[in-house]
């Protein structure tokens, strides 16, 4: 017979993805039978989920990892229990908990040893021009026709005072930009850390009123950047399982009434094998019937981290 | 891609956005992370606007999109995780029709949130703001912060169930004014 904390834990674990095959099996076997369970789990998710809606006005939505110095010390001072504390913690915790172990061995570690940018694009010179479809070699743009523009009567660049404007292709109603970006060269990481990139970019609609859905796609490879086709890429993102070493993908709906730039990140490992990387940039209408119109783009920042392995990989594909 | 049959699209919105976030929650309970519940709310969204119209007129929206969204959970969690356990059909509608009975009181604890996030202390909303914003990993926000994944998960659990006892009080509080 579980306690009340036990079965708190194992809600944790799961909702915090953590939870080993095990965990899942008796979570699930107590679901089945437990009217009360099933009440805490959706409780449990329901503030989860709110929280993590960014419609509370409490809850800031920051657009970066990386926290300012000041917050660092609130968040360290907050989570300080004690190395002591934190071990046994641990230890207790591998009872329930398979992301345990991995936790214990974090505890020595400190940040990132690597924090180093790869890509920042605010699209500021006029003279900029790019391929229509796939790049033609790394470190530069392609993808649907378009332009670098300043700001317009309606919207006013992210950053700088440049930003580039897409028109949708004429078989589709989506406006897309791909970039490869060459990680030969770049820091890799030792047998006990992971190396990952954060991929952020910023979207704007030329009119608002439809519903808008944005999509940022990044994938790693084990080829050259020289050797990268587009086929690999521009293609239903299930499909890419057999060409890529990892992938990453967060799209967004902004509703018709959303004012603003829609900023989306993603992160990605990109293990020691990766040779390069491809950043997918999409804007589109959610309904396809809607009228096509031009789509604004800026801001769009990748970094590579490494950092202490403290989870699993993840997303690894082959 | 085919274009699907326009369905009416205010009566479609008024519906989804009324019910959205009761989705979301339960598609929450049954996904890995946050992450994966934004994917399959993306399908479902699209799933119930294609299908909109084909609903029969009679059918209530509620039931009818909760279907939909475990459906959707289910084949995600089936494609995305064939070498993991994931929960049965029984433990999935049994959670389906739990959150479509209790989504009037989840909507009002999540109706209550605001009022106990303002109560939170500066570094529990410190550590809620920064695990909270859009496409953190608490790995990488733990060690921004010199601290394991574990410890920053252990603190947000217990936020979120001082949350939940935030929220009941409150509601029991209304009801006794």
């Amino acid at each position: 017979m579980m306690t009340e904390q036990e079965r708190l834990e194992l809600i944790r674990c799961h909702v915090d993805g953590t939870a080993s095959d095990e965990q899942t099996q008796t979570l699930e076997a107590e679901l089945r039978t437990d009217a009360a369970l099933r009440s805490q789990l959706l409780r449990y998710t329901n503030i989860d989920t709110a929280l993590s809606s960014g419609r509370l006005s409490g809850v800031v939505a920051a657009r970066s990892t990386q926290l300012s110095p000041s917050n660092r010390t609130k968040l360290a001072s907050w989570i300080s229990w004690g190395q002591a504390t934190s071990a046994a913690a641990g230890v207790v915790l591998g009872l329930f908990c398979a992301s345990a172990a991995w936790a214990v061995v974090g505890l020595r570690m400190a940040g990132p040893r690597v924090n180093e940018s790869l890509l920042e694009e605010s699209f500021e010179s006029a003279e900029m021009q790019w391929p229509e479809g796939f790049p033609s070699q790394a470190g530069t743009w392609g993808g649907a026709r378009g332009r670098i523009v300043g700001a317009t009567s309606e919207i006013v660049p992210l950053d700088g005072g440049g930003m580039a404007e897409l028109a949708p292709a004429e078989d589709t109603t989506l406006s897309y930009l791909d970039r490869v970006i060459d990680l030969r060269g770049y820091p890799q990481p030792e047998a006990h850390e992971v190396r990952q990139i954060e991929v952020t970019a910023s979207f704007h609609a030329a009119v608002s009123g439809f519903q808008e859905r944005y999509t940022l796609r990044a994938a790693t490879f084990g080829e050259g950047p020289e050797e990268i086709q587009s086929k690999w890429v521009n293609v239903p993102w299930r499909e890419l399982d057999g060409t890529t070493l990892t992938t990453s993908k967060r799209g967004l709906s902004a509703p018709s009434d959303a004012d603003g730039w829609q900023t989306l990140s993603v992160m990605v490992e990109a293990p020691a094998d990766a040779s390069s990387m491809v950043i997918s940039l999409a804007a589109g209408r959610f309904e396809t019937s809607a009228p096509k119109t031009l789509h604004y783009l800026d801001n769009v920042h990748a970094s590579l981290i490494i950092s202490p392995r403290t989870t699993k990989p993840r997303n690894r594909r082959r | 891609m085919q274009v699907p049959q326009t369905p009416n699209h205010p009566d479609f919105l008024q519906h989804y956005v009324e019910h959205e976030e009761a989705l979301r929650g339960f598609v929450r309970s049954m996904v890995p992370s946050r992450e994966d519940a934004r994917e399959v709310m993306q399908e479902v969204a699209l799933v119930l606007w294609r299908k909109f119209d084909e609903r029969k007129a009679s059918a209530d929206f509620r039931p009818w999109a909760f279907g939909v969204a475990r459906m959707q959970a289910l084949t995600f969690l089936r494609d995305r995780a064939r070498d993991r356990h994931v929960f049965g059909d029984d433990v999935l509608a049994l959670l389906a029709d739990e959150a479509e009975e209790t989504a009037d009181s989840l909507a009002a604890e999540r109706a209550a949130l605001e009022e106990c996030l303002r109560k939170l202390d500066p570094a529990q909303r410190t550590l809620v703001d920064a695990a909270y914003a859009p496409g953190v990993r608490i790995d990488v926000l733990a060690a921004s912060a010199g601290r394991s994944a574990m410890s920053v998960y252990k603190a947000l659990h217990r936020i979120r169930l001082a949350l939940m006892g935030c929220t009941q009080r409150v509601l029991t509080r209304e009801e006794m004014a």
